[in-house]
């Protein structure tokens, strides 16, 4: 904050930067409120929707306005976020009973206020200026769809506040799983009522698009809480069939090309939302470090069949009058592409449309991954390396195609 | 002495905001008139205002001029009492040039601060309201580079930040001090407004303009260690019906128990409070 620019003698400019010290030092999950660069009598803030309430998960915006005779007359406050009780950039009235008047005082804070303005959240408005009677499932509504983008409002300077803030918050407020799970079962009903094969690769168009939605709401972030509220957020999806797919999508946009340490520590997400054919292949997926939708299907897919082939193998191994392990190895290669081919695409009309430009990768993959486990043990690490480095060149030509 | 309320219905009661902006509009005009403080004026201006009023006022007024020789007005902005009181003290100090006065009135300022933090106030809240006050008691005494004359003590008093700052600071002290000493104070509050020791001190202690009582006088005086004699000046008569003495009542902390006039003297009229000089100090304060 540049002190400099304020007259230290204005008693309200130093309260307000003892304010701003304390909110930076003592930060609360329930709010976050700063001033903006350039002038310290403009807030920006945004709450959290007040807990078993119909605003949970929401985060709501607001400015602030201190008087320059501030701690002595109250600061205003304005919500910018839709929200079903507040009229947004209207003055909030604070004091709403008629009876027992709050007047202001210097012993409150904008802490102290932001932590009323929670509280009048699920009030009654009773016909209070400024107020707003929306039902609870509007406001619910209107909660989730908070969450999704800051408002736009004032210049890029309080606009990028607005975004930090927003960042902030979201990393704070995890989403209510029932309300998650409710806004699913609203928006597209049929997706769920159709418990597609989990093995199906098909991404709905409309569910991506709201999975990047939620991916880029979520930002951009790697921190520690936001993988366990993206865990959240697929645990709630992988109930419901193709949409566990379609949230790996949201994976992608998160981490475009993860590096190997973070790709790591998202694993336990990836996995949640694997269908359960591909348990199989959790110990690869581990290795690989794979954390990509399509990977991760095809992986799956491949997975199961390269275990059939390496039973086949071990089998024809067993048989002596075919010992030939070129031959042999070969053999079970070309049965296992095929059957995997066919596989694809018997199970999904989708994935045929996609599987042409998509052909040499995945059948150089396939015939990877089956080399890989047919191989003997002791090569396990070297190979595995070399197979993540292979991956990699492998995805990077699917993507970039 | 708030005689708010009455006997209106709840339909033909304005609005609380109503009430509070016509409440600002009567004190702004009110501030056009008076300073926070005013001069120092004989009593003689007091017996003309009520020169053709009640005879038992005029009577009074009379009588007071026997121990007491003059007045400054503060204004009548519900902080009067506050303001009264921040200026008659540090008047004191500045005459008395007590510096163990003031070490000991920091001592329990001091004091006051552990308790806000106790009670959960946050620092930030009061830490400049008190530093405020604490400047104008340092400036007050001689010998430094920030030492005030009288003239520059009026000057201050009549400073919106400084003399608001330092109310603000009287009120917090005030407050602490109901609510430390909570069991003493509840028979008293629920006497005169049948709230809470809480609810009293958040709706008529704290807020600036809430105008102070008893209650408020007993806290402060007990909080800081000052002793302060308030004289009322009302139309009571006695049990005889011919007693135009007037009244005063000394509020004399433990630790000040052998003082024999408070330094603060203020007159009391209903609903507002002035500075008034002892007789006694006239002498010195002439010189």
């Amino acid at each position: 904050m540049a002190e400099e620019k304020y007259n230290m003698r204005n008693p309200a400019v130093k309260r307000i930067l003892q304010e701003v010290r304390e909110m930076q030092n003592n930060a609360s999950e329930d709010f976050m409120s700063l001033p903006l660069q350039d002038n310290i009598f403009e807030w920006q803030f945004a709450i959290r929707g007040p807990q078993d309430t119909e605003f949970e998960g929401g985060i709501y915006h607001g400015r602030i306005q201190l008087p320059p005779e501030y701690p002595f007359r109250p600061p205003a406050f304005m919500l910018l976020t839709p929200n079903g009780r507040f009229q947004t950039q209207t003055k909030i009235c604070l004091s709403i009973s008629q009876h027992h008047p709050e007047h202001w005082q210097p012993s409150w804070s904008v802490r102290t206020a932001l932590v009323a303005l929670i509280a009048f959240l699920p009030t009654k408005p009773d016909g209070a200026l400024g107020s707003l009677d929306y039902t609870s499932e509007e406001r619910r509504a209107l909660a989730i769809k908070s969450r999704a983008a800051a408002p736009k409002f004032g210049t890029t300077e309080r606009q990028q506040l607005i975004d930090e803030i927003h960042e902030y918050m979201l990393k704070k407020a995890p989403p209510v799983p029932e309300m998650a799970k409710e806004e699913q079962v609203q928006e597209d009903p049929s997706e769920v009522a159709d418990p597609a094969a989990p093995t199906s690769v098909p991404v709905s168009p409309a569910v991506a698009t709201e999975a990047q939605e939620e991916a880029s709401a979520t930002g951009r972030d790697r921190e520690e809480n936001l993988v366990v509220e993206n865990v959240h957020e697929l645990r709630v999806n992988a109930n419901a069939g193709p949409i566990a797919v379609s949230f790996s999508a949201g994976f992608r946009v998160r981490a475009p090309a993860p590096v190997q340490g973070s790709a790591a520590r998202e694993q336990p997400a990836a996995i949640g939302v694997a269908p359960p054919r591909a348990d199989a292949s959790r110990g690869l997926v581990a290795r690989l470090g794979l954390n990509d939708d399509f990977g991760l299907t095809v992986l799956a897919i491949g997975l199961t069949i390269a275990i059939i082939a390496l039973l086949i193998k071990k089998y024809l191994a067993l048989a002596p009058s075919i010992s030939g392990t070129g031959l042999n190895f070969c053999f079970s290669v070309f049965f296992c592409v095929t059957s995997c081919v066919q596989f694809l695409e018997f199970s999904s009309p989708d994935f045929s449309e996609v599987s042409h430009e998509m052909a040499l990768p995945k059948y150089i993959y396939l015939w990877f991954t089956v080399e890989v486990l047919a191989g003997p043990t002791n090569q396990h690490a070297e190979e595995s390396t070399l197979e993540s480095s292979a991956f990699r060149t492998l995805r990077n030509t699917f993507y970039t195609n | 002495m708030n005689s708010e309320g009455g006997g209106a219905s709840e339909e033909d009661r304005p609005r609380d905001d109503e009430i509070l902006a016509f409440h600002h509009a009567i004190r702004a005009a009110d501030a056009e008139k008076l300073e926070f403080v005013g001069d120092k004026e004989p009593l003689t201006v007091l017996a003309a205002e009520y020169e053709a009023g009640n005879p038992v006022f005029k009577a009074k007024v009379e009588n007071l001029g026997q121990s007491y020789f003059a007045i400054r007005r503060a204004r009548g902005d519900g902080n009067c009492f506050f303001r009264s009181f921040m200026f008659s003290y540090l008047e004191h100090i500045l005459e008395t040039k007590n510096e163990a006065e003031v070490r000991r009135v920091e001592k329990n300022i001091e004091q006051s601060k552990r308790a806000l933090i106790e009670l959960g106030y946050q620092e930030f809240t009061f830490e400049d309201f008190l530093s405020i006050f604490v400047e104008q008691l340092e400036s007050a005494l001689p010998g430094r580079e920030t030492s005030v004359d009288i003239d520059q003590l009026v000057q201050r008093c009549r400073d919106r930040y400084i003399s608001d700052y330092v109310v603000m600071f009287f009120r917090f002290v005030t407050s602490a001090e109901i609510r430390k000493r909570a069991e003493f104070f509840e028979p008293f509050i629920i006497g005169i407004s049948n709230m809470s020791v809480q609810q009293f001190c958040k709706a008529s202690v704290e807020p600036m303009g809430e105008e102070s009582d008893h209650v408020h006088i007993t806290a402060l005086s007990d909080a800081l260690g000052v002793p302060i004699r308030v004289v009322y000046l009302d139309r009571s008569v006695g049990a005889d019906g011919k007693n135009t003495d007037v009244n005063h009542h000394d509020f004399i902390p433990s630790e000040c128990s052998g003082v024999d006039i408070p330094p603060v003297v203020l007159l009391y009229r209903p609903g507002h409070y002035d500075i008034l000089y002892t007789r006694k100090d006239e002498g010195r304060q002439n010189e």
